[in-house]
């Protein structure tokens, strides 16, 4: 296991493309998923990272950086002089900023948080989606999304009469 | 009285609005013509759906074929906020469960009971878990029925008359946090609800209409808050687990009358007491009359009001 600070246990996580990434321990465990591995002992050596490209993931890790709970002694030198709803306030723009990606990147974005069970990433990059969906009719929704209606048009609309007080 | 009631809405878990509002991002629209949603897995599609509006995703049955399972498989959480009565009834009838959560505080009912009795069946039927339910009339026993639920908040309801019923061991048998605003209650009716909640672990009042003695019988309790309470003694007899006990604005007249008796058999748990008022409240832990300066050994960190009535 390679170590690059003193107390700082460093994890190396691998793309398929083979891309190798050096993390510390604190960052990769937000993610559930290597948190049960490291846990559970299979994270000894590098862990491969199965169905995430280089690009995302390196952007997921950019995200767990950020996010990973301030701790030690440059951690607990920042929360105390940062008041916590000052530094989610801050949070909360870095997101906003993180998150002006283009729908192919947001989408890879949503499957990896969800294998790698990341769920502030999950809640981030299905929120697009979300505000999307909301308040818009259904032909917005499918421009939106390049979602192709297959339905017949008797068929949207008995779906439409099944669930009619959704659509008054 | 339009704000009071605006006040005890935004008390409620959601703010009286059950769907979290997690910050808006503005969509990069961006068309590359690729239908890249309809390939994620359905969880990842039930996850989209679960945190939509109710209509929003009900409405996603109809944009396509991929689509159309999505809302019925998915866990409901509703809320009535922009909802009439008979649109939430059809929710309640047609999602075939489990019920996750629902808001149902802007409703009124034309028939008084039945049809809030028959919501009820519907969602004990189907599992529902977190409830807040606000209107301004008797509850139906039919809420005792619902024992799939954790978390349940009640407003301006009067609590039903439970002097008829046997305790049972299908009573809420799951429910860990019960909050009351601006509701009613009879202190037999609460010792029945304590008695029939074997994981109670975070009871509230605010502004509810409290027995005048407030007897604390609950093997499981964790955390009490009492705000603007009306009762003359807050008896903790058997809630050995109590860890926190917060009694916010009690009755504010100074007369003799007033007093509130706080009486704590077994302090073992306890750790944050508060907020006392000298004038008001008499303390005793186990046979010791507690008065100011009283040397305590127990780890209670205790909470006396300075500026009580700001």
């Amino acid at each position: 296991m390679a170590t690059r600070e003193a107390g700082k246990k460093m994890i190396m996580l691998k793309s398929p493309d083979g891309m190798e990434f050096e993390v510390e321990e604190a960052v990769a465990m937000e993610s559930q998923t290597i948190r049960k591995m490291i846990e559970d002992d299979c994270a000894d050596t590098a862990i491969l990272i199965p169905n995430i490209n280089s690009k995302i993931l390196s952007r997921v890790i950019e995200y767990c950086n950020k996010h990973v709970p301030t701790t030690g002694a440059t951690g607990a030198a920042a929360s105390d002089t940062v008041a916590p709803a000052a530094l989610a306030e801050d949070l909360k723009i870095w997101d906003a900023e993180f998150i002006k990606v283009n729908r192919a990147t947001r989408f890879d974005l949503i499957q990896a948080a969800s294998y790698l069970n990341i769920k502030g990433l999950l809640d981030l990059t299905s929120q697009t989606t979300i505000d999307t969906i909301s308040d818009n009719s259904l032909e917005e929704i499918r421009s939106f999304l390049s979602t192709k209606n297959d339905y017949l048009p008797e068929e949207e609309q008995t779906i439409r009469r099944e669930n009619q007080w959704a659509f008054q | 009285m339009a704000d009071f009631v605006e006040k005890i809405m935004g008390w409620l878990p959601g703010g009286g609005n059950a769907v979290a509002s997690a910050t808006s991002l503005t969509p990069v629209v961006e068309y590359d013509g690729e239908d890249r949603i309809s390939v994620l897995p359905d969880d990842l599609l039930r996850n989209i759906v679960s945190r939509l509006p109710v209509k929003d995703a009900a409405r996603t049955a109809a944009l396509a074929s991929r689509w159309r399972h999505l809302w019925r498989s998915t866990p409901l959480i509703l809320s009535d906020a922009d909802l009439s009565p008979s649109a939430v009834a059809r929710v309640l009838a047609d999602h075939p469960g489990p019920f996750r959560v629902a808001h149902i505080a802007r409703c009124r009912f034309a028939s008084r009971g039945r049809e809030l009795a028959e919501w009820l069946g519907l969602l004990a039927a189907k599992g529902i878990q977190d409830l807040v339910l606000v209107n301004d009339e008797e509850l139906p026993t039919d809420i005792l029925r619902c024992a799939s639920l954790q978390r349940l908040f009640l407003g301006f309801f009067t609590f039903p008359d439970t002097s008829d019923l046997s305790l049972r061991a299908d009573v809420l048998p799951r429910i860990q946090e019960l909050g009351m605003s601006a509701c009613s209650i009879s202190e037999w009716d609460l010792l029945y609800m304590l008695d029939c909640s074997p994981v109670l672990e975070k009871l509230t009042f605010v502004f509810s209409g409290t027995p005048d003695a407030f007897h604390l019988r609950c093997k499981s309790l964790r955390c009490v808050v009492l705000w603007c309470f009306a009762a003359f003694i807050v008896d903790v007899t058997d809630a050995l687990l109590l860890e926190r006990l917060f009694l916010l604005e009690a009755p504010r007249r100074g007369d003799d009358w007033s007093i509130v008796m706080i009486k704590i058999a077994c302090v073992s748990n306890l750790r944050a007491l508060g907020f006392l008022e000298p004038r008001f409240h008499r303390l005793k832990i186990g046979d010791n009359d507690i008065n100011p300066g009283t040397v305590c050994r127990a780890q209670v960190q205790w909470f006396q009001a300075s500026r009580y009535w700001l």
